[in-house]
C-alpha cells in the first residue's frame, strides 16, 4: 500500500519533470550556431601539438625542500625543547669570556703563592723601602707595564687598598687612608640565554684574578 | 610529422563534435538556466577536449563519459562562481508570477526549471540524466565517474527535494490520517 503510494508519487513527479523538461520544446542547436561552435573548437587546437609540461619535476623538488626545511626546523626547536640547559650554559660562558672587562679585574690582588712573593715582600720591614715603585699586575695581557700611569686616581688607589688588605703579606704601599673604600669593589654581570636561563656572576676583588689566572 | 599530428588531432576533435554536441546541448539545456549558457557550455567542454585532446579517452563510449564529466564540472564551477542560490530564488519568483500566464506549458517548463535549478549541479545531473533522459542507473554512474549506490542516494534525495517544490503537499488530515493507519 506504501509503496504504491510512493510508486505513484514518483511517476507523477516524472511527469511533472517531462512535462516541464527544459530541453523539450526546444530545437537543438541551428546549424549557424553548430558552425560557429565548431570552428571555434577546431581552431582552439594547439598547431604543435600538446604543450608538453615543462620543468614537471619542479613540484618535486620543491616539495621535497619543503619537507627538509620543515624537517630542519623541527629538529631545532625539538632540540631547544629537550635540552635547554646545554646550549644557554655554553652561552653563557662564552658571554663572560667576552664581556669580563680586563682592565680592572686583575689589578686587585696577586696571590702569593702563585707569583712567587719572595723578592717582592719577605718582610714589612724590607717591603717598605721597594714600596715606592709601583706594582705591576702579572695576570691579564690588557693590562700592559704602561698601564699604570694611564689608570685613573681611583683605580690607582683601589689597587693600593687591596693591596692593603692583604694583610703582612703584601705590604708594599702605605694606603691613604682616605682613598679607600669601605668593601671590596664589586661587579655584577648578567646574561639571559636563549633558553630562558640567566646567568649572574658576581666579580669580586678576591675571586676573579684567581679564577681568569687558572 | 607536425602536420601529421595536426591533421589527426583536427580529425579527432571533429569527429568527437559531430558525434556528441546535440546529445551534450541537451543535457546543457537541462542543466542550465536558458539557450545560451548551455551554448557556451557546450563550446567550453570541446574547448577543453581541444586544448588537451590526449586525456579525451578513445572509444565511444569513453568519450562521451568524459564529455558529459567534463560538462557537469563546468556546470558546478558556474554554479559556485556565480552563487547561482541567489539566481535560483529570483527565478524561483519569477516562476510565481508566471502562474497567471495563459501558456500552461511555459509555466509548468519555467517551474521545473526552478526547482531543477535549487538541486547542486551534480545531482541535477543525475537526475536529469536518469529522468529525463531514461539513461539508467548503472549508466549514469560510469557517465558521471561515480558507484550506482551514490546515484541513487543523489535519486532519492532529489526526489525529496523536487517533491516539496513541484508536488502539493498533504494536507493536515490526510497526515493525519497516515498516521492513524
Amino acid at each position: 500500500m506504501m509503496n504504491e503510494e510512493i510508486r505513484a508519487r514518483e511517476e507523477r513527479l516524472r511527469a511533472i519533470l517531462r512535462q516541464g523538461d527544459p530541453a523539450g520544446g526546444e530545437a537543438g542547436l541551428a546549424q549557424e550556431e553548430v558552425r560557429r561552435v565548431r570552428r571555434a573548437v577546431l581552431a582552439a587546437l594547439p598547431p604543435f601539438g600538446e604543450p608538453r609540461r615543462r620543468a614537471f619535476w619542479m613540484p618535486a623538488v620543491a616539495m621535497t625542500a619543503a619537507a627538509a626545511l620543515t624537517l630542519a626546523i623541527a629538529l631545532g626547536l625539538w632540540r631547544a625543547h629537550t635540552d635547554p640547559a646545554g646550549p644557554a650554559r655554553e652561552t653563557g660562558r662564552q658571554a663572560v669570556r667576552v664581556h669580563v672587562p680586563p682592565g680592572p679585574a686583575p689589578v686587585l690582588r696577586e696571590a702569593p703563592e702563585e707569583v712567587s712573593p719572595a723578592p717582592v715582600a719577605p718582610s714589612r720591614e724590607s717591603a717598605l723601602p721597594k714600596a715606592e715603585a709601583p706594582r705591576r699586575p702579572r695576570s691579564r695581557g690588557a693590562v700592559t707595564p704602561a698601564a699604570p700611569p694611564a689608570a685613573p686616581p681611583s683605580l690607582e688607589s683601589a689597587r693600593l687598598a687591596s693591596a692593603s688588605e692583604e694583610g703582612p703579606e703584601v705590604p708594599a704601599v702605605e694606603p691613604d687612608s682616605t682613598l679607600l673604600p669601605e668593601e671590596p669593589a664589586m661587579r655584577q654581570v648578567q646574561f639571559a640565554a636563549p633558553g630562558g636561563t640567566r646567568v649572574l656572576w658576581m666579580l669580586s676583588t678576591e675571586s676573579v684574578v684567581d679564577e681568569f689566572a687558572e | 610529422m607536425e602536420r601529421t599530428y595536426s591533421s589527426d588531432a583536427t580529425e579527432r576533435l571533429a569527429r568527437l563534435f559531430d558525434a556528441h554536441q546535440e546529445r551534450l546541448f541537451r543535457l546543457a539545456r537541462r542543466l542550465s538556466t536558458d539557450r545560451e549558457e548551455a551554448l557556451d557550455l557546450v563550446q567550453e567542454t570541446f574547448l577543453r577536449a581541444a586544448g588537451r585532446p590526449g586525456s579525451v579517452p578513445a572509444g565511444n563510449s569513453a568519450e562521451e563519459a568524459w564529455l558529459v564529466r567534463t560538462l557537469v564540472n563546468l556546470v558546478r564551477d558556474r554554479y559556485r562562481r556565480l552563487s547561482v542560490r541567489s539566481r535560483v530564488h529570483a527565478d524561483l519568483r519569477r516562476a510565481g508570477h508566471g502562474a497567471s500566464h495563459p501558456e500552461e506549458a511555459a509555466v509548468a517548463r519555467a517551474t521545473v526549471q526552478a526547482a531543477l535549478a535549487r538541486l547542486a549541479p551534480r545531482r541535477r545531473a543525475v537526475v536529469v540524466l536518469h529522468e529525463l533522459e531514461g539513461v539508467p542507473v548503472s549508466q549514469v554512474a560510469r557517465l558521471l565517474g561515480v558507484s550506482e549506490v551514490t546515484v541513487r542516494w543523489h535519486l532519492l534525495a532529489a526526489r525529496r527535494e523536487l517533491a516539496k517544490a513541484l508536488l502539493p503537499q498533504p494536507s493536515e488530515e490526510v497526515l493525519e490520517e497516515r498516521r492513524q493507519r
